[in-house]
């Protein structure tokens, strides 16, 4: 399948998910209490097929930790917030100060990645609405981990044809840097349908 | 906005959340409380007819708080469910359990309309103590069984190393005993061979005899370097060390600080001999000494722990020469020893003092190798724990 993607819309997309991300690092660090800086240094966009590869060229691996949340509005989809598997515990044990040796996490560290999923999916879809004047309804944070191919055909969408924009985040704590990527899976249509909205909010 | 066909919560669900096990609260967005259910009733002894129409984050501080009140807007605005773990919010709307524990909670709080577009907040409370004290639990449980793990690892490696230094240990040990046998067997040879005179012959005796001694002197450090191989190193209560030492020695003047009371120190068998060593050293070497001081201090987290006396002192070129092989006829153990053995857990030792005020040496130990714990009455000394 073909999508044209000019630089105006990367750029478009890249801005409004920083301006979320950067309202999410706010929030962090008020609740964890250390200086967090969240960057998006890079923006993918790719056909949900190749999200597989795609990862694992970028972080390295395809064993990953992530939430994910539905929406469903002009256009609908799965934001989700993904993490190498030892670098999801790594980020949890340095928000919550615990000194965790594990290798897996407890469901008391999912219910704390969830929150930071969630803190982070809503500051970026927040700014999505405020900026393209949406509306979407969504369902609460929900967690998966095991191999991307697998949580996408099972999780994210089932659609072939639909497409992901991947936006790899740097969270920055207390000197250390964790690498994850918010990921947008957009349904059939929907793709054609966020560019319109951009298109029409730049005028 | 147009309504994007959000949840609609009807007349009979609210009667429905009333049975429903877990805190249910409904607000507007102005934070005023439009439901409360018989959970949260009964959890916080708060009636409905009491709370309705109060602010919510006035009533409860917890939630009155950036991490939570922030985010609250977001859900009338845009809608955003909000999801509050309970590690970073255990207690949105704090309520005991009936033995007083405070219960621990999890919650998310979910756009929702009563019927018409008004868009209201259902904050959805779950008590996970149950779950929360059951991972607290197995969490230190893991963390015990690490440790446990760790301790007996790094005693295992202690004992490798032990292993090569006693086999280090023997053949020094063994060369002195060679060279002490030939000695004892020239002198042998001179009171077989050349002499006649009673004097010399009874004094030759005494050097061959005093040979013998020096050899059984090393087969005894022979056998207590056997220990070093056989047995991990364990934690020393300081004191008792100190204690048996004296005895050992029959050195009595001793003194140390409330801080050696409860101190224990990691390391390998023969932490016992090596006291009796200073105080022997302080005894014979010191000359002029009438006292040893033992203190314990810390620089950052390592421990010092310091040995000192009042006699003549280590003259400036020795202080490094006193640790060498060979030295050290007097005592059983010598410092060569000492500072292989405090090697083995990574204690490392110099000697500070000032020549003709006192010898002065200090033991520089590890964060992970000492602690401080009580002896219990009864305890035996030197046991592992």
């Amino acid at each position: 399948m073909c999508m044209i993607v000019d630089d105006e819309f990367r750029d478009a997309i890249t801005e409004i998910i920083n301006i979320g991300v950067g309202k999410a690092a706010g929030l962090l660090n008020e609740i964890t209490g250390s200086h967090i800086q969240l960057r998006v240094p890079e923006l993918r966009l790719v056909p949900i097929g190749e999200i597989a590869d795609v990862y694992k060229t970028v972080l390295g691996t395809d064993i990953l930790s992530t939430v994910m949340q539905e929406f469903q509005g002009n256009f609908s989809g799965v934001t989700a917030l993904v993490f190498p598997q030892d670098s999801a515990l790594s980020l949890v044990n340095l928000l919550s100060g615990d000194q965790s040796p594990a290798t897996d996490m407890d469901s008391v560290q999912v219910e704390t990645l969830k929150e930071v999923g969630n803190i982070i999916i809503n500051a970026v879809m927040g700014s999505i609405s405020n900026v393209l004047s949406e509306h979407f309804s969504f369902s609460l944070p929900v967690y998966y981990e095991g191999q991307l191919s697998s949580i996408a055909a099972n999780h994210l969408t089932s659609e072939e044809d639909a497409w992901v924009v991947i936006a790899r985040t740097q969270f920055l704590i207390e000197s250390m840097q964790i690498e994850g990527t918010i990921l947008l899976v957009l349904e059939v249509g929907s793709m054609e349908q966020l560019m319109k909205s951009l298109r029409k909010t730049n005028g | 906005m147009e309504n994007p066909g959000g949840p609609v919560i009807s007349t009979e669900c609210l009667a429905l959340l009333d049975m429903l096990p877990s805190g249910i609260v409904i607000i507007r967005n102005d934070f005023s409380i439009l439901f409360w259910n018989r959970c949260l009733e009964e959890w916080t002894g708060i009636k409905k007819g009491e709370i309705l129409e109060k602010n919510l984050l006035l009533e409860f501080p917890t939630l009155n708080q950036p991490t939570v009140a922030t985010r609250l807007p977001q859900v009338f605005a845009v809608e955003t469910p909000v999801y509050l773990s309970s590690k970073f919010h255990p207690h949105l709307i704090p309520a005991l359990l009936p033995d007083g524990i405070s219960r621990v909670q999890r919650g998310a709080v979910l756009p929702v309309r009563l019927g018409g577009d008004e868009v209201h907040a259902m904050l959805v409370i779950e008590d996970v103590t149950d779950l929360s004290h059951q991972i607290t639990g197995f969490q230190n449980m893991r963390d015990i069984a690490r440790r446990e793990l760790a301790e007996r690892k790094k005693a295992e490696e202690a004992l490798q190393i032990a292993n090569a230094k006693l086999s280090l240990f023997s053949v020094i040990t063994l060369q002195d005993i060679r060279n002490q046998l030939t000695a004892a067997r020239g002198y042998n040879y001179l009171l077989s061979h050349s002499l006649n005179d009673i004097t010399e012959i009874q004094s030759t005796a005494g050097k061959i005899d005093r040979q013998l001694s020096l050899i059984e002197k090393y087969i005894s450090l022979m056998l207590d370097f056997e220990q070093l191989g056989k047995e991990p190193p364990q934690w020393y209560s300081l004191r008792q060390v100190i204690k048996q030492a004296m005895v050992q020695v029959q050195f009595f003047q001793v003194t140390s600080g409330p801080e050696i009371e409860d101190l224990r120190i990691y390391c390998p068998p023969l932490l016992e001999h090596i006291f009796a060593n200073f105080l022997e050293n302080a005894k014979w070497h010191g000359k002029t000494t009438t006292q040893v001081r033992i203190s314990f201090g810390t620089r950052g987290d390592t421990g010092i722990l310091t040995v000192g006396d009042d006699g003549v002192g280590v003259p400036a070129q020795d202080k490094e020469r006193i640790f060498r092989e060979g030295l050290g006829t007097k005592t059983k153990l010598t410092l060569y020893h000492t500072r292989e053995v405090f090697a083995i857990t990574g204690i490392s030792i110099r000697e500070t003092g000032v020549t003709g005020k006192g010898a002065r040496f200090e033991i520089v130990i590890p964060r992970d190798g000492y602690r401080f714990m009580r002896v219990l009455p009864g305890e035996k000394p030197q046991e592992p724990e």
